[in-house]
């Protein structure tokens, strides 16, 4: 039923930039998965396929310039494809975000990209929005949102 | 790409943390990072802990710090804190816990940007069961509030934080689970909020669904409030968070409920997968692609929904739906495949042309498929091989490997048949592990005894010629080619050959040493191998250069069976052959060599000398086991040679047969897939077990709820007048209330009169349009022989303007006579404005209605005189016992003509007499599918007060009785 298990965003030193678990982990579990998964995935070679079977679960994978985004999902979804194009989604909405997304947008604006993760993504990796317009439009509105706090405590 | 420096700080204003963060990345030690954490922590936990420490010394309260921090302040530290949380891989989360008061204090903070700080830092930190103990209360508290509060972005952060964090605590459901439904039920709130409401109700019930499972009634409000959300079929946005919700429900709350959705969850499928509506994916607005979300979702939840054809009875299967929807699911099947072989030159086009064919292709088996079906899905999976992707590669596999385990036969042959040469040529082609691995098994699924030759000698291909050199791969390869040649070959030499050249081509060691042990076994067990075996053997030890285990099975065999290449190859030749392989093998074969040596030596004395020699010059081996050997070996020819003992004859007798029947390899391979049938093999009897992959999960115990649901139904307040009303007349109304009126009319056909058609018209009378209009039928069932059984022919629309109406037909198939009270409840559910009702009717499915009349049955008419003959007949035969009496007075129809026409309209032949005037005389014949036909006689007696009813019948009391009740309920 869980259908995404966890996003971790882990750059080619094998940092981790962004992590999101969707179900319960111990922090013994989490480090161990960073570690694992950061030197399976980075070993991997361009030309392999981008779905790996690990522990009891599948993983799914797609590098972006310097960063990777890897997700496990559970065995039994069958949503290997479905996976790739929601990481694809979340890159996307970045990408428009922050006008040609990099690595250190996303280190330095990590707040951000929470917040845009959970325009995409909530609860057990369901999908809240597919749409990148509307996800924009309301990442946009927060923003402004936080700009006309920020006029107003000048201001006062 | 470059980082762009200007950019980034135009979205972050924070520049303390921008300073931190930069500092971090510039260290490139560990420690010094560790340091400037430390350093930074320090520096936080002083700037929070100034106004902690003088709010503890004036009050006591130890929570709600002093506001000495401003909320601009307070926000950089806790991001700082959110920080070192990720760049430390959450290893230091207990140094955290300090700054939670700040958190809180900052979440109740009018300012979103801080308000959002605090809430991303939760999500973050509260897996940590030390947050719920530290300061859950106050986050429920504010969490509360923010449910409530009147600005959408507020209510957003506290849904986004539920569905992230929902799970993980227990008292965040049982305290927050209504505060959430109010927003997701309420008509005012906006979409967004919808569908977060949606998503983080999803996420508290997930961890405890007691809160609906304990009580049945909010349970049926709320789930038909939540499925009413399916309604808009304009917009499909709201669909695609509500339906993870639904799929929840179906699976662990309530799968009974959900059963109505079939039909509208089909006509949303098909309406996406042609590309009606707005049902289709955004990306590309030039062509109509269907939205992936929606259809792997509402697949999956059907999935679950009905099981696959095979299953236990009680079930819903493919049989139990009705035609229209069974038809919509086939055609979006067939449109699948149409759009998923289309070619898309756009990637993200393809992966959603090939994620709904794949999962589509998987459901299709649940629809009962049809060969060609079946062989065009094959067609286009195979299509799909040539794909340049590899992840598509990958899936195609995975799906033609589900589809021949789990749709059978068909598709296994279409595949052997056509395509093999396909599959071939891709294992030599492939470079990707992953998919290799994918398509032996793909191979092995459908192996058997006509096609076992050329996929073994393809698997072999591809172990000599492939320059793939990843030995787990090949040891797995290695491991199936033997398992298979053992299962399926029906040709002892070409097993032979081919069991050879598995050895021979593993050059390194294959990890385990099974494969030849398990060949050795089976050429023991079977005696008409032993000398082709041994032949065989003899060539390839011949050969320079061979492998190990080619070796060791060599050693082996041959010092077994040694005497069956006597007159060409002596003992001696044999000894020589291996003291040459003897220096170029591993430690654990030289060993063996050594105990061959002496089997040869127990066969033929005559080479006692050089076995002699041989074992002195091991001594000195540096290999402990080998010096052991061949000591032991020595002393036992020195004793032989002393005391002239038969020593040797009696400690190295013929091998005995092996007893163990299980295939030690068929343990390597865990959960891989093999084919299903089990076929013993020509050389021993080692069965395998089945790992095929198994069909997705679907409801069990269905038979137990489903008669709970029957006794569950809370029937609506004046069912009784249209039940009363359908057992007297044919049509009318069954059914009033302010937003729908409904008709019945019943037909039976006269060929098949036990087999009775209920078409019921649902009309909107209210001003505004109904929406989600679900129906269900539920019979009562007892046991495994019911008294009848329903099937849906035709579902209503889902939805009705204004004055609108829409037909419902059922069949109800009589198999015997049940009680009236027994009969079917018609659960309908509507949703009109903002109301939301569910109706219960018991429709009158009463054994009365399988009378048919004289004139429709072509009969003449029963006379009087008939009628008394058949009545004394009838006494004569079955005495009381065939009889059923009864006086009753609670009925409004009282005189002899209300009484007559009553029973007229039943359907009973009333005599036409003019002899007794106060008596009814009526005949008719039952008709039902298990009991055959049988007649009854009525004689209804009206008396001033009361109608003293008789009635006899062929079949016994028991249904004369039946047939009075439901004579009773038709006067009252």
């Amino acid at each position: 039923m869980v259908q995404i298990k966890y996003l971790l965003l882990i750059s080619r030193q094998g940092k981790v930039r962004l992590m999101r678990w969707f179900g319960a982990y111990t922090s013994n579990d989490k480090t161990k998965i960073c570690r694992e998964l950061s030197t399976t995935v980075l070993a991997r070679k361009a030309k392999m396929c981008n779905i790996l079977e690990y522990q009891d679960h599948k993983v799914v994978y797609r590098r972006y310039a310097s960063l990777y985004f890897v997700c496990g999902i559970s065995s039994e979804s069958s949503n290997e494809l479905l996976t790739l194009e929601i990481i694809h989604r979340y890159v996307e909405a970045m990408d428009s975000y922050f006008d040609n997304v990099c690595e250190l947008d996303i280190i330095f604006n990590f707040s951000k990209a929470y917040e845009i993760l959970n325009e995409v993504l909530i609860c057990d990796g369901s999908m809240t929005e597919t749409s990148k317009t509307n996800i924009l439009k309301t990442v946009a509105s927060m923003d402004a949102l936080e700009t006309s706090d920020n006029l107003d405590q000048v201001l006062s | 790409m470059l980082a762009n420096n200007s950019s980034s700080s135009s979205h972050n204003s924070m520049r303390g943390l921008q300073l931190f963060i930069a500092d971090l990345r510039g260290s490139v030690h560990t420690e010094d990072r560790e340091k400037r954490v430390q350093a930074e922590l320090v520096n936080i936990r002083r700037q929070f802990g100034a106004g902690n420490d003088s709010e503890r010394a004036k009050g006591g309260i130890p929570s709600r710090p002093s506001s000495s921090l401003s909320g601009y302040q307070r926000k950089k530290y806790v991001a700082k804190l959110a920080y070192i949380l990720i760049a430390t891989n959450t290893t230091r989360t207990a140094d955290l816990m300090f700054g939670l008061d700040e958190c809180c204090e900052l979440m109740a903070s009018t300012v979103y940007s801080e308000k959002y700080i605090a809430y991303m830092t939760l999500e973050l930190l509260y897996y940590h069961p030390d947050v719920a103990q530290l300061a859950g209360d106050r986050i429920i508290q504010q969490l509360k509030l923010d449910l409530a509060s009147s600005t959408d972005n507020s209510v957003c952060l506290a849904l986004n934080f539920l569905a992230v964090v929902g799970k993980f605590n227990s008292v965040l459901t049982t305290e927050l689970i209504h505060e959430v439904f109010q927003v997701l039920r309420s008509p005012t709130s906006a979409q967004i909020l919808k569908k977060k409401s949606a998503l983080a109700f999803l996420a508290l019930l997930r961890n405890d669904s007691s809160i609906l499972t304990q009580d049945a009634r909010r349970k049926q409000l709320w789930i038909q409030r939540i499925m009413s959300l399916l309604d808009d079929t304009n917009d499909y946005r709201l669909m695609v968070s509500v339906l993870p919700l639904i799929e929840y429900i179906a699976h662990d709350v309530d799968g009974q409920a959900c059963i109505k959705l079939i039909p509208q969850l089909s006509d949303i499928l098909f309406n996406c997968v042609s590309g009606k509506g707005e049902a289709s994916h955004e990306l590309s607005s030039h062509e109509n692609i269907p939205n992936p979300w929606l259809v792997t979702k509402i697949v999956s939840i059907l999935n679950f929904l009905i099981s696959s054809p095979s299953s236990a009875e009680g079930e819903i299967t493919f049989s139990d739906i009705d035609q229209g929807t069974l038809g919509k699911l086939r055609s979006s099947v067939t449109k699948a495949i149409e759009i998923g072989t289309q070619s898309a030159v756009d990637a993200v086009a393809r992966t959603v042309k090939n994620t709904i064919l794949f999962s589509l292709i998987n459901f299709a088996s649940k629809l009962d498929p049809s060969t060609d079906a079946i062989i065009s899905s094959v067609t286009a999976l195979c299509s799909l091989l040539t794909s340049t992707e590899t992840n598509t590669r990958y899936l195609t596999l995975d799906c033609l490997i589900k589809l021949c385990s789990v749709s059978g036969k068909s598709a296994r042959d279409d595949v052997r048949a056509k395509h093999m040469e396909q599959l071939f040529s891709l294992l030599m082609m492939e470079r990707d592990t992953s998919i290799v691995r994918k398509l032996v098994n793909l191979l092995c699924t459908f192996t058997d005894s006509t096609n076992v030759k050329p996929i073994v000698n393809a698997l072999l291909r591809f172990m000599t010629d492939s320059r793939h050199s990843d030995h787990v791969i090949r040891t797995d390869i290695a491991v199936k080619i033997a398992i298979l040649t053992e299962k399926f070959a029906t040709d002892t030499t070409w097993y032979v050959v081919v069991s050879l050249q598995l050895l021979s081509i593993s050059t390194f060691s294959l990890g385990s040493s099974n494969i030849w042990q398990r060949i050795c076994q089976i050429v023991v067990n079977n005696k008409s191998l032993h000398k082709l075996t041994c032949q065989r053997l003899l060539e390839y030890l011949q050969q320079k250069n061979v492998s190990d285990a080619i070796v060791k099975a060599g050693a082996f065999i041959l010092g077994e069976f040694a005497e069956l290449l006597a007159p060409e190859t002596s003992c001696g030749e044999l000894f020589n052959l291996f003291t040459d392989k003897y220096f170029s093998v591993s430690n654990l074969c030289r060993a063996m060599i050594l105990t061959t040596m002496m089997k040869l030596y127990n066969r033929d004395a005559q080479i006692g000398s050089a076995v002699i020699k041989f074992y002195q010059l091991e001594l000195n081996s540096l290999d402990v086991e080998l010096q052991t050997r061949s000591y032991e070996y020595l002393k036992i020819i020195q004793l032989e040679k002393i005391s002239g003992l038969q020593l040797t004859a009696s400690l190295f007798e013929p091998m005995p047969p092996f007893s163990s029947n299980k295939n030690p390899l068929l343990d390597r391979l865990g959960s891989s897939a093999l084919s299903t049938s089990e076929s013993t093999s020509d050389f021993s009897a080692a069965n395998s077990t089945s790992t095929a992959p198994t069909p997705p999960p679907t409801r069990k115990n269905k038979n137990l709820s489903r008669n709970l649901k029957y006794d569950d139904q809370q029937l609506a307040a004046s069912w009784q007048d249209g039940f009363r009303r359908m057992l007297k007349h044919k049509q009318g109304v069954f059914y009033v209330s302010h937003f729908v009126k409904i008709l019945y009319r019943l037909t039976v056909a006269p060929a098949q009169p036990e087999l009775l058609e209920v078409a019921l018209t649902y009309i909107n009378v209210s001003d505004q349009p109904i929406t989600s209009l679900l129906t269900e039928i539920i019979p009562c069932k007892t046991g495994n022989n019911p008294p009848y059984i329903t099937k849906v022919i035709n579902v209503p629309h889902s939805s009705l303007s204004k004055g609108e109406r829409t037909t419902h037909r059922t069949e109800i198939l009589t198999r015997r006579a049940s009680p009236l009270d027994q009969s079917p409840i018609l659960n309908v559910s509507l949703k009109c404005g903002g109301h939301i009702s569910s109706i219960s009717l018991k429709v009158a499915a009463g054994i009365s209605n399988t009378i048919l009349t004289s004139q429709a049955a072509n009969k003449p008419q029963v006379s009087l005189s008939q009628f008394v003959q058949r009545w004394k007949a009838l006494s004569d035969a079955l005495g009381k016992n065939g009889e059923c009496h009864i006086k009753t007075r609670a009925v409004s129809m009282r005189s002899f003509e209300q009484v007559s026409g009553c029973i007229q309209k039943m359907g009973f032949d009333v005599i036409d007499q003019a002899m007794v005037g106060d008596t009814v005389f009526a005949a008719g014949i039952i008709h039902t599918k298990n009991d055959g036909n049988s007649g009854c006689l009525l004689k209804l007696r009206c008396q001033d007060k009361e109608v003293d009813i008789t009635c006899k019948s062929t079949q016994g009391s028991q249904l004369s009785g039946l047939i009075v009740e439901s004579v009773c309920e038709a006067l009252i």
